[in-house]
């Protein structure tokens, strides 16, 4: 049809996708997360921005830019250095996808220009666009290989669209090239404007030719072929097509398409596939492009940001209101890989409270959400349990592959719970006493004090052999700095981790589940890397604290016993 | 002291144990004045050295069916009257493969027989609410033993008496009897440095295991035969339940719950002589091997320490290994030996002190022409504040409770606060007496924990500095005998994690600071009389 | 821990208590690649006191003034004990080398000779000790001549009371008197913690308002005796700092545990593993030791030290058993018998259990199961069944030794490095004749 409206459609998306872009972007500067967001405007960030871009660009860091651009944008060296198969994937999907891009849909303003004589059916550029494209679903199979069994990915049904529009992009150019491959229209079509004919007779030797060595489906040819006549062919070849063709052949995946294709050509050809098979192909590429800021792909925009605003910054010292900025920057740059949540140090307690939301990837989805206002009662409550179950060991934020600052994320996620209505756990069981807790949890539970229900889950502080060496000799709390830090009995810590040990050795567990110290607990492992008999001390505290959440959550809507 | 050298009352009673004690607290509730004289402190006999079981009585269907019946009278008494002093458990007769299968099936007639509900248990159900228990099981019936703690509810009947006008004589031995005809005029008794006469209308020898010295010395002498047993403390709680062996009572037969310990036990060894009396190594592997077989966490278990008593048996000594004795208690009124007022009780059980006090208080009144009825059946036993800290876990709570800035804790392992220390040490002071380590100890968990006294002893000494209540070397006398005291249980169980919990504490006590080295030249000097003003 | 990682050295010590911190120090002096593992739980109760023999024989509790008088007596009477089988030289010199290498750690003691010292303790006894910290010295001297001193405590740390103390001496020490003051910044906390305050007392503000404490209390005080709490890992600068500023000797008096004065020595002793090189597995033990068939290297297997996680391997040319009695699982007891844990190496001990503890706790001639331990050749190694040696370049070190009760006869860092400083001499001939070999 007519490249007007081809190229007006592909305007239309293209300015679909900068708006789109522009709309995403704009979030970073508006979107709030965190309470230390509450006082930064639009504008702020915008200033915080340009003066980080200027500086870095025109400073010495610019060096270190350009470094990351290199090794972490186009290289992607965190992601090798943690998962080389997930690397794999995703640099076939990009390199092909960028060399495809280049080569083949641009090809008339830069394959055209950089190899004179380029032509798409001509080696290597034949084989070339195959492989790329083959690159691209290579890469697709990998990345969407092996995925968490337990609790999966979060994903929306707009990514699930996005995936298969780029899928059918590449199916729908194999498919359009094995198609031209096979179809006897487009040789007539090239043998009136090269030769100018169309006579099946007079091109019988370029037909037998065409049919026997490039895979054309006439259908109507003489079997078997005279040699004679593919020699006469193969000089008409030589002559008329062989600066523009290659065999076909090196198309390793649309060749084997067209020879699939034979049976219907014909068929295909009279009902103009050649019309629309390129509009499928070349409008499933526009709505890829209009839609891929509304998608989480987006993050090959946000993702190689983020990775360069973190390389301009040194050791993340953001000004309040960049540091905010990046905070909405990073929830676009998340590739949902789930790295995060392999990671994870609390995943077994989110397996056992079926609560996914203690993951790193529901967690930020959930802070996402609740920024935006989108957070439902019934999924806030679950976040907000994860968020306070978190022990900000950090291990999701080292093994983040696009570097994304996940531990601040995290504390301004609790911010912003906290503001509300959802406390830290923290909180309100400080409200009460740790012996008034356990006067509840007497009052509420039928269960006789050694039949330990929770054993499973809280498998250290129920098992006496935990606390069997014990020596008594104080070291935990000797080391411990939050006990060293508490300033008086009110405000400070009630018990001390040797108590706390002590009170689960004589079968207490109930006064401890609601104690300060619990909850003030740092989880330096302090206490555990000193314990001379090897007890694993803050491995129970963090022990307690989840089983806490959980049994003193049962009873909290409880008044107090007198 | 400052006490008279002569002194009168109407009875006396010799023994300051369960016996004895509830003798004193019956006696007083008739409106009887009387002394009790004790050589050493509460509960120093077997009242002090025993399972702690309130027994259902189902352990004695076959063997002895008055004591089972009679165990299920006075069970059920005190759990009404004394319930502070008691856990009621609840009970487990476990058989594993290999017991006596006939007993088993005649278990359940056996205790109908005496009156004691005894219902038979699935054993998958048993094993959920009981994990310990061996794979090897083969029956299982549930019966409403208890646990009860034997030094709370002597402390708080001696408590309860004082309170009535009764009277106590601790560390007061008795020397001698002054005999005039058929009646004794006068005890004579060394009370520490003093030698006091105490006149007395009734003289009651309620000195279990001593009875028999005791009675001899009067020349009234009483058959009993000595049988010793030895029970281990484990670490933490194996149970929540009583668990006892569905069998012919033989050794190593229970494991009770003990607060926030298990004790299992326990042996029976004839013995002549009272005088050192402490676990054997011989008898620990006994009832570990034996127990594990009912129990197998038992064999892997960490135990704190052990002890050993003298179970003063009624009869001559026979075969059986002491458990063919009766384990009934016998009240003997001397008549025939030519006294009238004296009685001995003796024998008997910890379930059944409190009837054994109404039978002797019976005879005293009785021929003291006291018409009162007994009321310790339907009386309940107050709670005296000072005597509740041998609860285990409570002081934990108290202190969780509340406590202001300088009421820190003195006991780590158990949570003992100093106002317990100094509730303990302030009512012996009242009292007239000069408090040692030991005796706080008896009263509370203090030195009861997994340190053994290692580190709250210094901790409860200097403490006790801090308050000017020791003086000079007191203090290091005392930690020295307070270790002794502990070592005499603890050195039969120390293998494994608990001989690496005694290393240390020797490293720090002998290696650092030296303290055996002073043992020798504390001895020779006289800190008890040394009491501040 | 990663799993399969390897690193080879040429002595690999087992044990980080005094006698294994002692023999890497050692190795690592001579030039020795060392590599250590395990725990270091002893050297938190220790005192910072290194006694080197102050009680021979040990049934009749005699103390001695010369701890080499002492030696010489215990060579005498025990040939079979350790120290006597290491000869008063090296015995210097071990010493002499380890105290300078603390005091280059910023450690420092005062200087050793040949007399022991007395040292007043916490519970009011007098320790007969050989190397004394400086920030402890002042009260030795002064254990001589008795002048009015001042002994103080702080409200809170409830294991320490100066009234205590200064009862105990009594009428020993009749000029010494005590206070209890609030320490600064703790009046409102019921309980204080020894590590909590010396740590404190290195913020200089927190020095200054205690030291205004107590410079009212002098009087006419000699010198001033606090808890050993003077500051963590600065505590020469924190002693030095009470002296200026109260104007008279400043001396730490020893405590129960958790012991500053043995955390210092704990953190001290890491730091120079780290400065000489030696390379230490911190919280990880020895779960496995076997030896190749040629008898050229022993390769030790680890584990994490309370999560059992593991897998790393050392390659090692000689191999040094420092790990400890009960306490520190060197050795482990059930009801049968004592076994050595890590090789099952057979242990000297009484025939059996019965025999293993006195009745009374304080028995003057000390517990048999104290004595029991590794039999050692000349060249100190643990000696198999036959009565050979387990493995030519295995060499054992410390209390872990039989023949010796180190806590009767206060010599429990005499032990541990004269006898490292014996064994590394030893694996220095070995290694050097294998090398030039």
């Amino acid at each position: 049809m007519s490249p007007a409206i081809l190229l007006s459609a592909f305007y239309a998306s293209l300015v679909l996708c900068a708006l789109g872009l522009a709309w995403r972007a704009s979030a970073w500067f508006r979107l709030r997360i965190g309470p230390d967001a509450r006082d930064i405007t639009w504008s702020q960030r915008v200033a915080a921005v340009f003066r980080g871009a200027a500086s870095a660009l025109f400073g010495s860091r610019i060096l270190r830019l350009l470094a990351a651009l290199l090794l972490d944008v186009l290289l992607l060296r965190r992601l090798f250095a943690r998962e080389k198969l997930r690397w794999t994937g995703h640099l076939l999907v990009v390199v092909g996808f960028m060399l495809l891009l280049l080569m083949h849909a641009l090809a008339p303003l830069v394959s055209a220009k950089l190899f004179p004589g380029y032509q798409p059916t001509l080696d290597p550029y034949f084989f070339l666009r195959d492989l790329f494209g083959a690159m691209i679903l290579a890469g697709l199979a990998l990345l969407l290989s092996g995925r968490r069994a337990d609790f999966p990915q979060r994903r929306g049904l707009i990514d699930w669209a996005f995936v298969t529009l780029l899928v059918a992009v590449v199916v729908t150019g194999f498919l359009f090239a094995g198609y031209k491959i096979a179809s006897p229209r487009a040789f007539y079509r090239m043998t009136e404007q090269f030769i100018g004919s169309t006579d099946p007779v007079k091109l019988e030797p370029l037909r037998a030719v065409w049919a026997s060595e490039f895979g054309v489906a006439f259908g109507d040819l003489k079997q078997p072929i005279d040699p004679d006549l593919m020699e006469q062919g193969r000089k008409m070849q030589r002559d008329a097509c062989a600066s523009c063709h290659s065999k076909p052949a090196s198309a390793f995946v649309s060749y084997p398409v067209a020879r699939a294709l034979a049976p219907v050509e014909r068929s295909l050809d009279a009902g103009r596939a050649d019309v629309w098979l390129l509009y499928l192909h070349v409008f499933a590429c526009f709505l890829g492009l209009a839609s891929l800021p509304f998608t989480r792909f987006f993050h090959v925009v946000a993702a190689p940001v983020s990775l360069l605003v973190d390389a301009a910054a040194q050791d993340r010292a953001f000004s309040s209101a960049g540091r905010v900025a990046q905070r909405a920057l990073a929830l676009d740059a998340c590739v949902h890989c789930g790295i995060c949540d392999s990671r994870c140090s609390v995943a077994p307690v989110a397996r056992y409270l079926n609560n996914a939301y203690l993951l790193p990837s529901y967690k930020l989805g959930a802070t996402g959400a609740l920024a935006r206002g989108r957070l439902p009662r019934d999924e806030a409550d679950p976040a907000a349990e994860g968020a306070f179950l978190c022990t900000d060991c950090g291990r999701c934020t080292s093994s983040c592959p696009v570097g994304l600052d996940l531990a601040d994320l995290w504390q301004a996620g609790r911010g912003d719970l906290a503001a509300a209505g959802f406390p830290a756990p923290a909180q309100w069981v400080q409200a009460r006493s740790a012996l008034a807790w356990a006067e509840s949890l007497e009052a509420d539970s039928a269960q006789h004090p050694l039949v330990d229900a929770d054993a499973a889950f809280a498998p250290l502080s129920a098992e006496r052999r935990t606390f069997s060496r014990c020596v008594q000799c104080q070291t935990c709390t000797n080391v411990c700095p939050v006990v060293a830090h508490s300033i008086d009995a009110e405000h400070g810590v009630d018990l001390t981790p040797q108590k706390v040990m002590n009170l689960l050795r004589l079968g207490l567990r109930d006064l401890t589940l609601g104690s300060r110290m619990v909850w003030d607990c740092a989880s330096c492992y302090q206490c555990q890397e000193n314990c001379p008999q090897g007890i694993r001390v803050a491995d129970i505290m963090l022990e307690l604290r989840a089983l806490s959440v959980h049994r003193l959550g049962a009873v909290r809507g409880q008044r107090e016993p007198s | 002291m400052n006490s008279p050298s002569h002194t009168e009352t109407q009875v006396l009673i010799i023994g300051g144990g369960a016996t004895g004690t509830a003798l004193a607290r019956d006696l007083a509730l008739r409106g009887v004045d009387c002394i009790l004289v004790e050589k050493d402190d509460i509960n120093s006999g077997a009242s002090g050295h025993n399972h702690g079981l309130l027994h259902s009585g189902a352990r004695y269907v076959a063997s002895d069916r008055q004591t089972a019946m009679e165990c299920r009278a006075e069970g059920a008494i005190l759990k009404s009257v004394a319930a502070q002093t008691i856990e009621n458990t609840g009970g487990y007769f476990v058989a594993v493969q290999g017991d006596d299968e006939r007993y088993v099936a005649d278990f359940p007639s056996l205790c109908a027989r005496a009156g004691i509900a005894a219902r038979a248990v699935d054993l998958t159900a048993a094993r959920a609410l009981e994990p310990a228990l061996s794979e090897r099981t083969i029956a299982v019936f549930e019966v409403p033993d208890a646990s009860i703690d034997p030094f709370r509810l002597s402390l708080e009947s001696m408590a309860h008496a004082r309170s009535l006008g009764a009277r106590l004589m601790r560390r007061s031995r008795v020397l001698g009897f002054e005999r005039d005809g058929r009646r004794i005029r006068a005890v004579r008794v060394q009370c520490g440095s003093e030698e006091l006469r105490v006149e007395a209308a009734q003289i009651v020898n309620a000195a279990g295991a001593w009875a028999r010295e005791l009675a001899l010395l009067a020349a009234a002498p009483v058959e009993m035969a000595y049988f010793k047993g030895t029970l281990l403390v484990t670490h933490t709680r194996l149970a929540s339940r009583v668990v006892n062996r569905l069998r012919l009572p033989a050794d190593a037969d229970i494991l009770m719950p003990g607060g926030t310990v298990s004790i299992a036990g326990t042996t029976s060894t004839p013995v002549d002589a009272l005088d050192d009396i402490y676990p054997t190594t011989a008898e620990v592997d006994l009832i570990v091997a034996e127990a594990a077989r009912m129990l197998p966490p038992l064999e892997t278990m960490r135990y704190i320490r052990a002890y050993a008593g003298v179970r003063p048996l009624v009869g001559a000594p026979g075969a059986g290994g002491g458990r063919a004795v009766s384990r009934g208690y016998a009240l003997f009124d001397h008549e025939d030996q030519g006294l009238d007022n004296l009685a001995t009780i003796t024998g008997g059980k910890l379930t059944t002190c409190r009837l054994m006090a109404e039978r002797a208080a019976d005879l005293v009144c009785r021929r003291l022409g006291v018409t009162r009825p007994c009321l310790t059946a339907t009386t309940p036993l107050p709670v005296a504040p000072e005597c509740g800290w041998t609860e285990p876990g409570r002081s934990a709570r108290a202190w969780m409770r509340s406590h202001a800035r300088d009421d820190t804790l003195l006991c780590e392992c158990e949570l003992v606060p100093g106002r317990a220390v100094d509730a303990i040490y302030d009512a012996l002071r009242a009292q007239g007496d000069a408090p040692t380590l030991t005796d706080i100890g008896l009263r509370s968990r203090v030195g009861k924990g997994a340190c053994q006294g290692a580190f709250c002893a210094p901790r409860t000494v200097a403490h006790l500095y801090n308050r000017g209540d020791f003086q000079a070397r007191r203090g290091l006398a005392e930690i020295l005998d307070f270790f002794g005291e502990r070592w005499r249980g603890e050195r039969a169980v120390l293998w494994g994690e608990q001989l690496a919990q005694a290393e240390l504490m020797e490293a720090l006590h002998c290696g650092v600071f030296g303290e055996e080295l002073q043992a020798e030249e504390l001895r020779t000097e006289d800190l008890r009389g040394e009491v501040s003003p | 821990m990663s799993s399969a990682r390897q690193d080879s050295c040429d002595v690999a010590v087992i044990g980080a208590g005094m006698a294994g911190m002692a023999a890497a120090l050692f190795a690592a002096e001579r030039g020795l690649k060392c590599i250590q593992v395990g725990n270091s739980g002893g050297l938190l109760f220790a005192s910072g006191l290194l006694d080197l023999l102050g009680v021979q024989p040990v049934a009749e509790g005699r103390l001695w003034q010369s701890p080499f008088e002492a030696l010489a007596a215990l060579a005498r009477e025990e040939p079979l004990h350790p120290l006597a089988r290491v000869d008063a030289r090296s015995i210097r010199s071990a010493f002499d080398s380890f105290v300078a290498a603390l005091g280059g750690s910023g450690l420092h003691y005062a200087p050793l000779g040949e007399r022991n010292r007395k040292v007043l303790t916490s519970i009011g006894t007098i320790k007969t000790t050989y190397g004394v910290p400086r920030s402890m010295i002042a009260g030795a001297d002064l254990l001589d001549a008795r002048p009015p001193c001042l002994l103080l405590d702080f409200r809170g740390l409830r294991e320490f009371s100066a009234a205590q103390i200064a009862a105990t001496l009594g009428e020993r020490w009749p000029g010494l008197r005590h206070r209890q003051i609030e320490f600064p910044g703790g009046e409102a906390l019921p309980e204080l913690y020894g590590a909590h305050l010396a740590r404190a007392l290195e913020s200089a503000e927190t020095r200054a308002r205690a030291i205004a404490l107590v410079k009212p209390l002098l009087g006419d005080a000699h010198a001033v005796g606090f808890p050993a709490v003077l500051g963590l890992a600065r505590s020469g600068d924190v002693h030095a700092a009470f002296e200026a500023g109260l104007g008279v000797p400043v001396f730490e008096i020893p405590t129960m545990p958790t012991s500053v004065p043995g955390l210092r020595l704990l953190r001290a002793l890491e730091g120079l593993m780290s400065a000489r090189g030696v390379h230490r597995h911190h919280q990880a033990g020895a779960r496995a030791l076997t030896f190749d068939a040629d008898g050229a290297t022993a390769t030790l297997e680890l584990e994490g030290i309370s999560t059992g996680s593991g897998g790393e391997r050392v390659f090692a040319r000689a191999v040094v058993l420092a790990t400890g009695r009960f306490s520190g699982r060197g050795l482990s007891a059930d009801r049968a018998g004592v076994r050595e844990s890590l090789l099952g190496l057979p242990v000297q001990q009484p025939a059996s259990r019965a025999a293993w503890h006195q009745r009374d706790f304080l028995d003057p001639s000390g517990h048999a199961i104290n004595r029991a331990g590794l039999r050692v050749d000349d060249a100190w190694r643990p000696l198999d069944a036959g009565g050979t040696p387990a493995w030519p370049r295995l060499h054992a070190v410390g209390s872990i030794l039989a023949h010796q009760d180190w806590m009767r006869s206060k010599c429990g860092a005499g032990l541990a490095i004269a006898t490292a400083w014996a064994a590394i001499d030893q694996v220095t001939r070995e290694l050097r004749g294998t090398a030039a070999g």
